[in-house]
């Protein structure tokens, strides 16, 4: 369905937001992970064909969308990070005028999609009144109008309430069994249970694409749990003199004078510390962390 | 004042200034400067000149030049001025920074004064750029030597007060919530509208001392400065007509009285008084007056109006759905001008007045109107190519089919379009009573559409392409035997040759902003 071949960005000469990524992906949803600056929001940018891509080529059903953009754009439904909604404009009249620039002549469907994020209710309410949970809706919406192949999510859920973001969650997870829905986000949870795949980036490079299941299994073994006083703490958190890989903390919490901790290590970090299956979240930053540098 | 106000204020005025020169717009602003001042100056030799008395030519001395320039600069550099300062609390507040400002700033009135210290400074700035063009024509047109004093005390002294009052009045109307929003603009320039009516005694000579005084256009200084050596009872500025036969006047040395200089000091420091409220009625961003979204929209006339004729914009369901029905290119160019419309239900209102209007007035009444309608169509679509990106869609819009290169030409066509709605019904009356103006009409519309999408999209403001089209307006309204002003043929002036020109302006304007940045989302 989707296929980047070599793919880079740059801005100027020394920085590659995006180096050399090539992907393929099929139906379903496909989380893009990374940190701040890893070059999720570029790729999804060119994939939308807001911008070009500095050489490489990017296929939709086999046809090259930077030669031909409108190839995709008809079947594409795109949500950016930051949006926002014309002024005294209402919901409805958003909907219509994005309708029209996508050319789609079906009516109904407005009312239907604005019943599916609920907001129908709302429809005839000024946009710009809405909360911030109200237009990520509006704008998922906007997105779904031409019944699109491919929606692309950049941080959906970006200053939503766990309510709105588990609403949001379980939309994208419906949509997901008929499109390709890409969902760019740093924040784990958002895909970890609905995401068939999750592309991993760092430093603008695809550093693994693979299921949840095998991005844990491959964790195994590597996040141990130890409960430790404050001075092992403190002498594990600074490094303490001590030789071999850097142990790195995933999670501290103190209980009176005690501290249990969640750390990242091909081996046993502490005496007595245990193996503990890993969360998606931990599982990546052991990959991050553990194996790399065990490597 | 201690040292640490006296740090605040000035690092506030330097990021001000800064920002301001930093942006695309004054690259294009200045080089619009620049054009005017060389344009004013015209060559005697083609029978125009820059200043005359009683049809004399005045000779192009340092002392003429600049009061000529200045005269016919000062009124406009004032309103201009005005527009270019506006809009700064607005941008904080889309940009998200204005809450991070108030919890900064203890009094407020540091800032608001220093901001209004960067506008004063970028003015100047503006200014100086103005000057030096004209020094430069004088190089190639003067008749006497360059002398600096003349040119930069003349200057100062015609516009320091216009361009105080201007950033005075912008900082008053950002920082007061009722003023932020395009009431602001038509308030302001309701003000310098006002300005103009006294033109007519300053130039008879019996003006009172306090219309001199409160005189922030700086035109009464001019006049003052020129009645020192010449009699300005019958004075042409601008590209004036004269007798080539009447031996040329001589305005010679600094034309300019310890008395006049006194006066316009004081009109100086009169100036000023508008940035008094807006110290102490700062709205410190508070979020129970100005709100990036609804209470700020609303506090603005305008939009209070808007929302009072929201049901209005149901008018626009037909043209939205005649828009999605519509296949390509065209169905989206309606799509356009369906938002424009709906998103300003008092436009909606003025377009049904306006076809009324012009079904029911005499022919002689039809081009002031078709004149009117063509300004408020000019407020309309002057943020057309900005509006996607001042309201955070243009990612949105840049992924649809055509995604953004096709964007700045749909946008341009929907201005046309809107152009034609407003107008139709006084442009064909018109046309049937002199067919020959239906194609200034057209071509007139074309250019202001092409300007607005090209000024927009390469300065990212709708202001200049605003201050632009109100001084043109203010023109073809005293200039009315001049076809090249008469762009719409509202005067009936224009000629094969005007309607050519025009028509180039629009096309170079739509190309230029076809290629600028083309691939900007």
């Amino acid at each position: 369905m989707l296929e980047l071949h070599a793919v880079t960005k740059r801005f100027g000469k020394d920085i590659a937001a995006v180096d050399d990524l090539s992907l393929h992906l099929e139906r379903g949803v496909v989380g893009l992970i990374g940190h701040n600056g890893a070059g999720k929001t570029t790729l999804m940018q060119m994939i939308a064909t807001l911008s070009r891509p500095t050489s490489g080529r990017i296929l939709f059903d086999g046809v090259d969308i930077v030669a031909r953009p409108d190839a995709i754009r008809a079947r594409l439904g795109y949500l950016p990070q930051d949006f926002g909604v014309y002024p005294n404009v209402s919901a409805l009249e958003f909907m219509q005028y994005f309708a029209a620039l996508k050319g789609v002549r079906d009516g109904a469907r407005i009312a239907r999609l604005l019943e599916l994020v609920n907001l129908h209710e709302q429809a005839r309410r000024p946009a710009s009144s809405f909360s911030g949970g109200m237009l990520r809706r509006l704008g998922i919406a906007q997105a779904l109008l031409n019944d699109p192949d491919i929606l692309i999510v950049d941080e959906p859920t970006a200053g939503l309430d766990p309510e709105e973001r588990l609403r949001f969650r379980n939309l994208l997870a419906e949509l997901g069994h008929k499109k390709l829905v890409m969902i760019s986000t740093h924040i784990v949870s958002d895909v970890e249970s609905i995401a068939a795949r999750l592309a991993i980036m760092r430093s603008g490079r695809l550093v693994a694409c693979d299921t949840p299941e095998a991005i844990l299994r491959r964790a195994r073994g590597q996040v141990w749990s130890a409960e430790v006083d404050h001075g092992a703490y403190a002498d594990l958190r600074d490094g303490g003199g001590r030789s071999g890989p850097p142990i790195h903390i995933l999670h501290a919490q103190r209980h009176g004078e005690r501290v249990t901790l969640r750390i990242a290590h091909p081996e046993s970090p502490v005496a007595g510390a245990q193996l503990v299956e890993p969360s998606l979240e931990e599982a990546l930053m052991a990959q991050r962390y553990a194996v790399r540098e065990a490597a | 004042m201690n040292k640490y106000a006296v740090d605040t204020l000035r690092v506030v005025a330097l990021t001000e200034l800064r920002l301001r020169l930093r942006r695309t717009a004054t690259l294009v602003t200045v080089l619009v400067v620049m054009a005017l001042s060389w344009i004013m100056i015209a060559d005697p030799a083609g029978g125009s000149t820059l200043l005359a008395i009683h049809g004399t030519r005045v000779r192009y001395t340092s002392a003429a030049l600049a009061l000529g320039t200045a005269g016919q600069t000062v009124l406009l550099f004032g309103l201009a001025g005005f527009y270019l300062l506006r809009g700064r609390a607005a941008q904080d507040l889309r940009s998200g920074i204005a809450g991070v400002i108030a919890a900064s700033i203890d009094g407020g009135a540091r800032f608001v004064l220093g901001r209004w210290l960067g506008g004063v400074l970028y003015l100047f700035a503006l200014l100086a750029a103005s000057l030096a063009t004209v020094v430069l024509a004088h190089a190639v047109r003067g008749e006497g030597p360059i002398e600096p004093l003349v040119y930069v005390l003349s200057y100062l002294l015609v516009f320091t007060p216009a361009i105080l009052f201007a950033a005075s009045c912008a900082t008053l109307c950002d920082n007061l919530s009722v003023l932020m929003g395009k009431g602001g603009d038509l308030l302001f320039f309701i003000v310098w509208i006002a300005q103009l009516s006294v033109l007519p005694q300053l130039t008879s000579g019996h003006a009172s001392p306090l219309i001199l005084l409160a005189d922030f256009s700086g035109l009464s200084g001019v006049i003052m400065a020129l009645s020192t050596q010449l009699d300005v009872t019958s004075l042409s500025l601008g590209i004036a007509d004269f007798d080539v036969a009447k031996a040329p006047l001589t305005l010679s040395g600094l034309p300019w009285t310890m008395q006049i200089a006194a006066m316009r000091a004081c009109t100086a420091l009169l100036s000023v008084l508008p940035l008094l409220p807006a110290l102490w009625f700062f709205h410190r961003y508070s979020p129970d007056r100005v709100k990036p979204g609804r209470a700020r929209a609303r506090r603005s006339p305008l939009a209070l109006l808007n929302g009072y004729l929201s049901p209005l914009s149901r008018l626009c369901r037909p043209l939205f759905k005649l828009a999605a029905n519509t296949p390509g290119a065209a169905g989206q160019v309606l799509a356009d001008a369906a938002l424009t419309l709906a998103a300003s239900p008092a436009a909606i209102a003025v377009l049904l007045a306006v076809q009324a209007a012009a079904l029911l007035v005499t022919p002689a009444a039809l081009a002031p109107l078709l004149l009117g309608s063509v300004v408020f169509w000019g407020i309309l679509i002057s943020d057309l190519s900005t509006r996607d990106q001042d309201a955070g869609c243009a990612a949105m819009t840049a992924a649809v089919p055509g995604g953004a290169s096709q964007r700045y030409w749909r946008q341009l066509a929907a201005a046309f379009l809107l152009g034609l709605m407003f107008t139709v019904v006084a442009g064909v009356r018109v046309t049937l009573l002199h067919p020959q103006l239906a194609l200034a009409w057209m071509s007139g519309l074309f250019a202001l559409s092409a300007l607005a999408s090209f000024l927009g999209r390469s300065s990212g403001s709708a202001r200049i392409f605003m201050v632009l089209m109100l001084s043109w307006v203010y023109v073809c309204i005293n200039v009315v035997h001049a076809p090249p002003v008469d762009a719409i043929g509202t005067n009936g002036v224009a000629t094969g040759l005007s309607i050519a020109a025009w028509t180039c302006a629009g096309l170079i304007a739509a190309l230029a902003g076809g290629l600028y940045k083309r691939r900007a989302v």
